[in-house]
């Protein structure tokens, strides 16, 4: 019985180690399951901005079209939610996750323009968005605008690969434009 | 100066008194609401908890009223007892209370329970006022749900599917909401339908929970995402079963105005067919089956509504099946047989030859020229041979001479077709059923040749009558 809890220099270092790596194998299970809750709700953000964009434009859909805008800022709260969190236990890079958190924004604010029908409030909620978003990705090597997305966004008949032709198209009155200052720096 | 001075302290005294008798009335009303909530009195809970915040209203108000953890309470108990009043009296004003006390339950504390409920209530306004505009109640319970589905570590557990099947038949009937008119394209909440079974295929459902939310996921997809018109077929479904089964006026009207909007709303040519070939169906169930109904209009009904179906099956070619396109065909003829002999079985009481002109007019509907100088009907249904014998009797009264005696030939024919006999093989094949069935028309056009003195046709018909009459004995013989 006695020869059991007898320790030997290897039997101390296998403790140790257990010790030390289990919190760690443990937070990193929780961030892959964050990462993966984070992809999933970014892919209900685009499932949600589809749909939106396929209502025609009428007085019929436009309860509906502010609904789609709400359950859209539910998604994005959520993916936002998940990135500070891993902003708190990651220590190392988060580029992936900060470009998921921008693109949601991005298509939250253009889903915003969309109902914002000139109501001023709206349109100050999507240009803060904007400017989260490309504050949260400045310094990346490419722009989150022009990378390939990993999915693909169709609005209708059309396919769209990049943010940036997204918003080409959408952000018809340059809204978002007009967010950014004159010298062209985010505010 | 000294009585001033008195004077002050009495105040003091007063002032202190007053405020610590009012902080202990504000944390004594709160465990008088906490037991008259569990006690499950809606009426007192509701008052004292009104007390409360009336009191927390004061420019001096008591601690507890700056305790999140008692107001929360107090409107969370306000709303849910003011929720149980509703259900009792069905005064929208306490349905509106309710969501305000929940909302600002919620506002002080998010729980994605109160969420859920102020987001159910705000729904099931919507519904009680007709009005399916109002969507704001889907996403605040839809918000509701995915924090719950958060707070439980993302899994599903029974009480989080029950809330999902709640969310469910409230997206439904907001969509089905009012049920004349549209006021949205039924897209949204088509959309959280599949939503809602998303997040139910998640967890380990239940056979009958599985049921519950391939069917609603069903009828959020087929016809191009139509959940409303998807519903009402469902709806106008059920109640045709229920009208086959016991066809009473009311089941007739209920099963025809859930068709009828499923028509409406139908996106697609192949949904509009099957619908108008519902329509007709039960209209000729009703006039079949009833007895105190004008048959006449039943009739009129089921033939417009059958040759609105045809003539999108030959004008649109939608892509249906040959089964669905023979229905349809059936049920146009059938319409148009029964309206036939309904103006036929007229004459006996009233004008007798205006009866049998209806009649004509109705079946000319039908008929086509066959480039011979007769006519033939547009196409081919099952029991099409009645409707030429009909017309031939038409024919007969009438004394058309050439129109009876090319519809008795074309019965003929059609009865031998439909017999999947040749006239060669009447003697030797034609079972006793067939034989009986075909001698009917062989009287038909009997009588029709020695009505017009067609001696070569009463020549040519006796022999085959004479066949006829042998397989009948033949088979009453074996028996």
């Amino acid at each position: 019985m006695k020869k059991l809890f007898r320790f030997n220099g290897f039997t101390l270092f296998g403790v140790l180690f257990f010790i030390f790596t289990l919190p760690s194998a443990s937070a990193q299970q929780i961030e892959a399951s964050l990462e993966k809750l984070m992809v999933k709700y970014e892919i209900k953000v685009i499932e949600v901005f589809q749909e939106m964009q396929a209502l025609e434009r009428s007085t019929i859909t436009n309860q509906e079209r502010q609904a789609f805008d709400e359950l859209l800022s539910g998604y994005t709260i959520r993916v936002l939610e998940i990135y500070k969190t891993l902003q708190r236990i990651k220590t190392f890079t988060l580029e992936n996750y900060k470009t998921i958190a921008a693109r949601a924004l991005f298509l939250k604010a253009l889903a915003n323009i969309d109902v914002a029908d000139g109501d001023a409030k709206k349109m100050a909620a999507a240009c803060e968005d904007y400017r989260h978003a490309l504050s949260l990705t400045r310094g990346a090597k490419v722009s989150v605008l022009s990378q390939t997305l990993p999915y693909e966004i169709w609005i209708g008949d059309r396919l769209y690969t990049k943010l940036a032709e997204l918003l080409d198209d959408q952000d018809k009155h340059r809204v978002l434009l007009r967010c950014m200052d004159s010298s062209g720096k985010i505010e | 100066m000294k009585t001033y001075f008195n004077l002050f302290l009495a105040f003091s005294l007063i002032v202190t008194i007053d405020a610590s008798a009012q902080g202990q009335k504000v944390a004594d009303l709160f465990e008088r609401t906490k037991t008259a909530y569990e006690g499950q009195k809606s009426k007192e809970t509701v008052d004292l908890c009104r007390q409360i915040i009336l009191q927390c209203e004061q420019s001096y108000a008591e601690p507890e009223c700056r305790y999140t953890n008692v107001m929360k309470n107090v409107y969370l108990y306000k709303g849910l007892s003011e929720f149980k009043l509703f259900n009792e009296e069905q005064d929208l004003d306490l349905l509106t209370e309710a969501i305000a006390s929940l909302q600002k339950s919620y506002e002080l504390y998010g729980d994605p329970n109160v969420a859920f409920n102020f987001g159910y209530m705000q729904t099931l306004h919507a519904i009680n006022l007709q009005n399916g505009n109002m969507l704001d109640g889907l996403v605040s319970s839809w918000d509701g749900i995915l924090s719950m589905y958060a707070n439980q570590e993302w899994t599903l557990d029974d009480e989080l599917i029950k809330n999902l099947k709640i969310f469910v038949k409230q997206a439904v009937e907001l969509t089905v909401t009012p049920a004349d008119s549209a006021m949205t394209t039924g897209r949204f909440a088509s959309f959280m339908v599949r939503q809602a079974c998303d997040l139910a295929e998640q967890g380990h459902l239940q056979q009958e929970d599985r049921l519950f939310f391939d069917v609603y996921r069903k009828r959020a997809i087929e016809d191009n995402y139509n959940l409303r018109g998807n519903e009402w077929r469902a709806r106008g479904f059920a109640a045709e079963q229920e009208f086959i089964q016991s066809p009473d006026d009311y089941t007739y009207r209920k099963t025809r105005t859930n068709l009828e909007l499923a028509l409406r709303f139908s996106k697609s040519i192949e949904r509009q067919v099957e619908m108008l070939k519902e329509l007709t169906k039960v209209a000729l169930h009703m006039e079949k089956n009833s007895t105190d109904r004008l048959a006449e209009t039943e009739l009129l009904y089921a033939r417009e509504k059958a040759a609105q179906a045809y003539g999108l099956l030959v004008e649109r070619r939608p892509n249906i099946t040959i089964t669905l396109e023979n229905e349809i065909k059936k049920v146009y003829g059938n319409s148009i047989f029964r309206l036939v002999d309904y103006y036929f079985s007229l004459a006996d009481s009233t004008d007798r030859l205006n009866a049998y002109y209806k009649a004509r007019r109705v079946g000319d509907e039908l008929l086509i020229p066959d480039r011979k100088g007769g006519w033939k009907q547009k196409f081919k249904w099952d029991g099409y041979e009645e409707l030429y014998l009909r017309l031939a009797d038409v024919g007969y009264e009438t004394g058309d001479e050439s129109f009876a005696v090319d519809m008795i030939d074309k019965a003929w024919k059609a009865a031998l077709h439909s017999s999947k006999l040749s006239q060669s093989e009447l003697c030797s094949k034609a079972s006793a059923d067939k034989a009986s069935n075909l001698i009917l028309f062989v009287d038909v056009y009997q009588q029709i040749a020695n009505r017009f003195g067609l001696q070569t046709v009463l020549h040519w018909l006796r022999p085959i009558r004479k066949c006829l009459v042998n397989r009948m004995n033949i088979s009453s013989n074996r028996y």
